[in-house]
């Protein structure tokens, strides 16, 4: 079968030379539609962005003024100053890359076994691994808290990134499982023949051929653990310890009248980046991940 | 190629002695230092000693906080204090740590969370500390001391004397030509027609002008139905109130401001959160507000404004609000340091620098009637109003089941404030809630 085929422009594909009036129509409407989405998903941005530039006085004036004026530039630079935030950021990104590649290793070792060994009681145990995905989260924190003050962990980064080692995120198992079951098992086989160990057969053949899924598995998890809360809250005593999930809450007062919401907004803005980056360089694995989890979920 | 075949039986060996020793790799470095850090004899007080303290702030109150205790360490140089900075869910971080055994010395408390923190045993009492040490707290305003005092004990002493009062643009008065607030508690003639009149003359909707701004937070409206003559609560807690003549009255003024004379702007949630924007951008004429001056100062920049007691209902005048206060941890293990760190809190010139930098109203008339707060050449003009009206404060109802009752009563209103529903209906159905909350135990 001939594979070759011409690449197309994409602006031949969205304007093809003769539209029959229908589907001329149908192109309209679905970017009038797709545009009219993008608004509306736009508008919470639009407002961030906005909000960083104003004034207190003038946050929420009514009708709401979406050009600042004055502009306030030097939000930015307050909002910075205001607390330690490249510190946080150092913390943060140490604790993301850790946990993510806890999380990358010890998910698809977990997931290699429920796939592909055979054991007795494996499909029991997998319900059971799954089941802890329905524990919510304030039944855990309380007994994970004091295993943590046992270990003498509290007020340091160990309970943010050694559980990740341990397979803590049901969810990834499920996933990688499912990935790894999609590649044929003559594939073992074969390697078997050639005298590989089990550890071989995940380590060169499994890891390799997942590439996407890992990719999945990574971004998801980083992208959760960046944005993590409660952990970091309960965990880290120490304000230099903070994440930037944890900092950028630092400008809300109990009340909220006291919130320096120009402030605020103006370092969201500035943490947003690093993920906006993120997602500019994965948007092909984002997209595969909805799709992906889509169709096995 | 050579390689040993591996069971399954001695995989599953191999793995799990790589797993425990990972869990003995992580485990070791870490535990070392951990006692190191807690078995500090807690008898040798001339050793320093590092006490610690949990608070939320933003970053003024992050300001404030170390500012004070530079103070505190300078004064008492055996003891250091530990600021464990909890931006949000601090109740949550509160009770894990206190659930798992890890005790902050020092909490910093909103003053309605004392008796449910009493009510677990959990705050140290401090009426044998203040007799052996012969604390005079004479000079603390009596409303406030009282709010850390649960049955008759002392549990912790009040860091400000916030009240929630009428905040109003004196320059929009002048300009449409309304008499002013009175700004004297004892003066009658400032009731509830008097302020439906202003606020009628106030609004002009087509200018985006309103009178005023009906706020769903409890302390907004308790302010009403206090002034009304109406509870909460019955004697023994039992029952709620809130649908007897007196709150009922209350909520229907409320609400009639905005749908019947249309001098409130309708409710929103943006309004909601930013009502004190309104206000301060000069849409709103009057505002109850929380006194936070320093911030009003800074930000009304185009217009004079000043403050005044809420228009008195049938029972007269009233004021809400409560404030924060410093309370101890009853499992502290340097119970002398804390209680140095309380007496310091609750100093002249602890609460003087507290105030200064936040612009709150300081718990102790010292400092109340000093410079320090009443700054000269500032407003607002009358901000004894403040200091007067600790008298006619009308706390949140003591009752351990009180935040459930008052969100409970809070989303009732809603169907109230957006016109659906009656106040009567509203009442009806929100004390129905509220006793059936009540009943379970």
């Amino acid at each position: 079968m001939n594979q070759s085929r011409v690449r197309v422009p994409t602006y031949v594909k969205i304007f093809p030379r003769y539209w029959s009036p229908i589907e001329a129509l149908q192109r309209v409407a679905i970017y009038m539609i797709l545009s009219a989405g993008a608004i509306i998903v736009l508008m919470p941005f639009a407002w961030t962005l906005s909000t960083a530039l104003k004034e207190p006085a003038d946050i929420f004036t009514f009708p709401p003024q979406w050009i600042p004026d004055p502009i306030m530039w030097s939000n930015f630079p307050t909002a910075l100053s205001a607390y330690p935030f490249g510190r946080w950021l150092r913390n943060t990104i140490f604790v993301v890359s850790i946990s993510t590649l806890g999380i990358l290793l010890s998910c698809s070792l977990v997931a290699y076994s429920f796939s592909r060994l055979r054991w007795p009681g494996r499909d029991v145990l997998f319900l059971v691994l799954l089941a802890t995905m329905m524990l919510p989260g304030q039944v855990t924190l309380i007994p994970t808290f004091i295993l943590f003050r046992y270990f003498g962990w509290v007020n340091t980064f160990l309970p943010l990134i050694v559980p990740p080692f341990f397979a803590r995120n049901a969810f990834y198992v499920f996933l990688l499982r499912q990935f790894f079951m999609t590649i044929p098992l003559e594939l073992d086989d074969a390697a078997r023949i050639d005298g590989a160990s089990y550890f071989d057969i995940y380590w060169r053949i499994l890891l390799p051929m997942s590439k996407p899924a890992l990719a999945i598995a990574a971004i998801m998890f980083s992208q959760f653990k960046w944005k993590e809360f409660m952990a970091p809250l309960i965990y880290l005593h120490d304000s230099e310890k903070f994440t930037i999930a944890l900092g950028l809450r630092a400008f809300m007062g109990q009340y909220g009248p006291e919130t320096d919401w120009n402030l605020m907004m103006a370092a969201n803005i500035v943490f947003m980046i690093p993920l906006l980056i993120v997602f500019y360089f994965a948007q092909r694995y984002f997209i595969q991940g909805i799709v992906f989890t889509g169709i096995k979920g | 190629m050579l390689q040993e075949k591996v069971s399954r039986r001695s995989f599953l060996r191999l793995s799990s002695v790589a797993v425990a020793s990972t869990v003995l790799a992580a485990c070791a470095p870490a535990a070392a230092p951990a006692p190191t850090e807690k078995e500090q004899p807690p008898e040798k007080e001339a050793a320093p000693v590092t006490i610690r303290l949990i608070a939320w702030g933003n970053p003024t109150e992050v300001k404030a906080r170390e500012a004070t205790l530079g103070m505190f360490e300078e004064s008492h140089p055996n003891i250091k204090v530990k600021f464990l900075h909890t931006p949000q869910n601090y109740l949550d971080k509160v009770q894990t740590m206190l659930a798992g055994g890890d005790y902050p010395d020092i909490i910093f408390l909103g003053n309605g969370d004392v008796p449910s923190f009493v009510d677990r045993g959990q705050l140290q009492e401090l009426d044998p500390l203040i007799e052996r040490d012969q604390l005079d707290l004479s000079d603390v305003f009596e409303m406030n001391l009282k709010l850390y005092n649960v049955d008759g004990k002392q549990y912790g002493f009040p860091v400000d004397a916030p009240s929630q009062q009428l905040f109003y643009n004196v320059t929009m008065f002048e300009e449409i030509g309304v008499e002013p607030p009175s700004s004297d508690w004892e003066d009658p003639s400032w009731n509830w027609n008097r302020f439906l009149e202003a606020a009628r003359q106030l609004t002009n909707e087509e200018e985006n002008r309103y009178g005023w701004q009906v706020k769903g937070g409890f302390r907004a409206w308790w302010i009403w139905v206090t002034a009304n003559g109406g509870t909460f609560f019955n004697e023994d807690g039992t029952a709620c109130l809130l649908n007897e003549p007196p709150a009922i009255e209350a909520f229907q003024f409320l609400a009639d401001l905005i749908h019947v004379h249309k001098v409130a702007p309708p409710m929103d949630v943006a309004a909601e959160m930013g009502s004190a924007e309104l206000f301060q951008s000069g849409i709103t004429a009057m505002e109850t507000w929380w006194p936070a001056i320093g911030r009003m100062r800074t930000n009304i920049k185009d217009f004079e404004w000043d403050v005044a007691p809420h228009p008195a209902g049938a029972a007269g005048k009233s004021c809400s609000g409560g404030g924060t206060g410093h309370t101890m941890c009853k499992f502290t293990k340097y119970p002398d340091a804390s209680w140095e760190f309380m007496k310091f809190v609750i100093s002249e010139p602890c609460v003087k620098k507290w105030t200064e930098i936040m612009g709150i109203v300081p718990p102790l008339k010292s400092v109340a009637y000093s410079p320090v707060f009443m700054v000269p050449d500032q407003p607002p003009k009358h901000i004894e109003v403040f200091l007067e009206g600790t008298a006619y404060l009308h706390p949140d109802p003591r009752h351990k089941k009180f935040p459930q009752a008052r969100s409970i009563a809070e989303s009732e209103l809603e169907y109230l404030w957006t016109g659906e529903r009656s106040a009567q209906e509203v009442a009806d159905s929100m004390v129905k809630k509220i006793n059936k909350l009540l009943q379970e135990q």
